[in-house]
């Protein structure tokens, strides 16, 4: 069994053969358009030139960490636009005069057009390839120069366009923070004005102080308690004396009491204001006690005017232990008197002292949110005052051309030798493909037809016994046309072939 | 060369007749000898026979060549050797004693008469047999050209016509050992021929006749004529010719379906092209 490549071979061959009529004419006449396409082919020169970039975004550094950056373009796409522009393609047309031989706008378009076809811009990071073609070696040369020039020049300008306008942005937004610092400045100022019992630390006063506010809220409770207590025992211990022992003069009693109390309000006096509330109370109980005598008085007086005799001897003692009790009785009542009423007093001052914390609180909230926001604007106004500084330096450097490096890393050159396919391309190219092309079609042809070309195929695919092989039997007249026919095609090819060497010859001898 | 050719022959064949006959000079034409050939007597039988029937082959190879026919001189050795390697292994698969063979083709044209033709004249080559082709491509009669003589009564007078016997239209061909039935002349009212008993006992007697004679039906396409499945029935083998680039294999497993198992003996891929041969 013979290998497929071998059946292969075999098929081909055989097929061949069998339509050589149609791959020699084939041959022959695809050779010969070859030869006239490789004759009248247009010779195409290539001028290209490379350059170098080491550019960097200046929005990058610039805003770097304080906003997001946009995604930086390919760089050979934004050069492709860049040299495909009118702008640039109409300079070049200007400087190699091309556009004199423009008749209308509509012309001019059509060479910027061409120019724009026969451009190819290539991109590596950091290096920029611009490749024009032309017939004309010396037009390629040109072209290919103004574009990079051009190229360079719009691309500098494009660069220091673009920082200014970092500049400008910064600038502006520099401004916006100011003012929005100022704002904010003078809102805390306002809001500290309007409330001046705030001042800091406040709360932590307030807080002591009304914990002793409330410490001394509830001894003066616990005190007023205690003597309610007393007076209530001392009420029913009263209750069970006898009121005279001795009668003594009632006013000798008060005077005696005046005089005590006196003595209490002297020593009160030493440390309180005349304010003071218990020294308040002890006067009004001076002042009562003297009205009971001046009282006393004026009924003794009438007493011993009219009912002498039912006057007990002023000599009588009152009872000492009921006097004792009394005294004390009153003592306690001023006492609970007094505790009353600076109950009252410390209370108030705590009611007082706890709604100024309250009030202190909601200041201290707002005035948190007013120095936040100040110190926020602070910040970012700081920050891009830096910025804008570095910006205007950026925009100096690029001003001054300073800032890029841009240069032409291979300068253009005159194409001496044209590019693309050429004479000898056709030459060698032609009679392979005139070769394989028909040849080729056949056998695709012959493998796509369904029908059977083999006696292996029967046996494999069907396993019907295959008895023998025939070949084609050639009677003599056959034989002879077979021969007419071989010398024929012969000649065609002998003569396609030397045509193509004659013409082969004459060209590679007339350019050597 | 001819003579070393049928020596060669008949060492294959295994069997050793009588001594070959002197060949005939090319000169002498088939056409030069018809008057001879008619006083030949076609009765008879056995080994004697073949020995009658084994006369000088009145053709000359260049003529044979013109009439698509191999001779045991022809200067084609690859055509020669591809009919022979043929006839031997038709001649292996054949049932004992049955030795009718009927030759069609998957579609017209595809030169089943050029392998019938060469099949008998192939087995004709070996002194020990003899072959007889039957035309029966009524509407096609090419292997009739064969037959010396014209207007020759064939197939078609036999099957009309009950007087006529079988040897009345068995023909020389003008080769050694074969015999020809031509289709015949009559032309009219030539339908359902082949259904008739009469061609099953001419079938009966051809075969009969001789021991070692080989008798080579030429048919229609098997599927273009319902004439060759009638003829098939009478047959004892069938060869199916598959022409070169004209048949899919469908188209070959209907026609062999159309054949039936038991009958079918195989395929000749036959008009296989070569690298040209410049042939003089």
């Amino acid at each position: 069994m013979a290998t497929p490549l071998e059946g292969l071979i075999r098929f081909t061959l055989r097929e061949t053969a069998r339509h050589r009529v149609f791959v020699v004419i084939s041959f022959v006449s695809l050779l010969l358009a070859a030869l006239y396409v490789g004759m009248n082919w247009p010779k195409i020169y290539t001028s290209s030139t490379s350059i170098y970039v080491q550019e960097q975004n200046i929005m990058g550094p610039l805003m770097q960490g304080a906003a997001v950056q946009t995604e930086v373009l390919d760089r050979s796409r934004i050069a492709r636009e860049i040299i495909g522009g009118r702008k640039i393609l109409l300079k070049v047309l200007e400087k190699t005069e091309l556009d004199i031989h423009a008749k209308s706008p509509a012309d001019l378009e059509r060479m910027m057009e061409g120019i724009r076809q026969r451009t190819t811009v290539t991109g590596r990071p950091n290096l920029i390839t611009i490749e024009y073609r032309d017939s004309d070696p010396e037009l390629a040369y040109a072209i290919t120069k103004y574009l990079a020039n051009f190229f360079i020049a719009e691309s500098l300008a494009d660069k220091a366009r673009e920082s200014e306008g970092a500049f400008e942005f910064i600038e502006s937004q520099a401004q916006a923070y100011k003012q929005k610092l100022l704002q904010s400045e003078e809102e805390l100022k306002r809001f500290r004005t309007e409330n001046l019992e705030a001042r800091p630390g406040i709360i932590g006063e307030i807080g002591q102080r009304n914990a002793a506010l409330s410490a001394q809220l509830e001894q003066i409770s616990q005190d007023l308690s205690e003597a309610r207590i007393r007076r209530a025992s001392l009420v029913k211990q009263l209750s069970g004396e006898a009121e005279m022992a001795t009668n003594f003069s009632r006013a000798e009693q008060d005077k005696t009491r005046i005089a005590e109390l006196q003595s209490q309000l002297d020593t009160l006096r030493l440390s309180y204001h005349e304010t003071y509330p218990d020294i308040i109370h002890l006067k009004a109980q001076i002042q009562d006690l003297r009205a009971a005598i001046a009282r006393e008085g004026s009924t003794q007086g009438t007493r011993s005017q009219g009912t002498s005799s039912t006057v007990i001897d002023e000599r009588v003692l009152a009872n000492p232990v009921y006097q004792e009790l009394q005294r004390t009785l009153y003592q306690t009542n001023t006492l609970i008197e007094t505790l009353a009423s600076r109950y009252e007093n410390t209370k108030r001052s705590l009611e007082e002292q706890m709604e100024l914390g309250k009030r202190v609180q909601d200041y201290e909230a707002r005035l948190a949110e007013l120095t936040r926001d100040y110190e926020v604007n602070r910040e970012i106004y700081a920050d891009l005052t830096r910025r804008r500084e570095s910006a205007r330096v950026s925009m100096n450097l690029d001003r001054e051309q300073k800032g890029l490096t841009m240069r032409i890393d291979e300068p253009p050159y005159v194409p001496h030798k044209p590019s693309g396919l050429q004479f000898v391309h056709f030459a060698i190219g032609g009679p392979i493909l005139a070769l394989l092309l028909p040849i080729g079609v056949v056998v695709a042809l012959r493998k796509l037809d369904p029908r059977i070309r083999s006696e292996e195929r029967i046996v494999e695919e069907l396993g019907l016994p295959v008895l023998g092989v025939l070949p084609h039997m050639l009677v003599p007249i056959e034989g002879k046309r077979e021969v007419a026919s071989s010398l024929l095609l012969s000649l065609l090819l002998l003569g396609g072939i030397a045509t193509m060497v004659v013409v082969v010859i004459q060209r590679v001898g007339g350019q050597g | 060369m001819s003579k070393i050719q049928e020596a060669l022959d008949k060492i294959r064949a295994g069997q050793e007749l009588l001594p070959p006959r002197k060949t005939p000079s090319p000169a002498i034409s088939g056409r030069a000898l018809k008057a001879n050939t008619e006083i030949l007597p076609n009765a008879g039988g056995g080994a004697a026979e073949i020995t009658l029937m084994g006369e000088q082959s009145y053709r000359s190879p260049t003529e044979l060549v013109a009439l698509r026919t191999i001779s045991g001189a022809m200067s084609d050795g690859l055509v020669l050797n591809a009919i022979r390697e043929l006839r031997t292994s038709v001649l292996q698969r054949l049932d004992e004693g049955k030795r009718i063979v009927m030759v069609t083709s998957t579609t017209h044209r595809a030169g089943n008469t050029f392998v019938a033709r060469n099949l008998a004249a192939a087995i004709a080559l070996d002194e020990g047999k003899t072959a007889l082709i039957v035309d029966c491509n009524l509407r096609g009669p090419s292997a009739s050209h064969l037959a010396l003589g014209e207007d020759r009564p064939g197939l078609r007078e036999f099957l009309k016509n009950p007087e006529l016997s079988a040897e009345d239209i068995i023909h020389r061909t003008g080769i050694a050992r074969l015999r020809i039935i031509p289709a015949g002349n009559d032309m009219e009212g030539m339908r359902e021929f082949f259904t008739s008993i009469r061609l099953r006992e001419l079938m009966e007697e051809l075969e009969q006749r001789y021991p070692e004679r080989y008798i080579i039906v030429d048919a229609p396409p098997i599927m273009h004529a319902a004439d060759a499945r009638i003829l098939a029935d009478v047959c004892d083998h069938v060869v199916l010719v598959v022409p070169f680039g004209r048949t899919t294999t469908k188209h070959i497993i209907q026609s062999a379906k159309a054949i039936g198992k038991e009958k079918f003996l195989g395929i000749v891929f036959n008009d296989k092209p070569e690298l040209p041969r410049v042939w003089w």
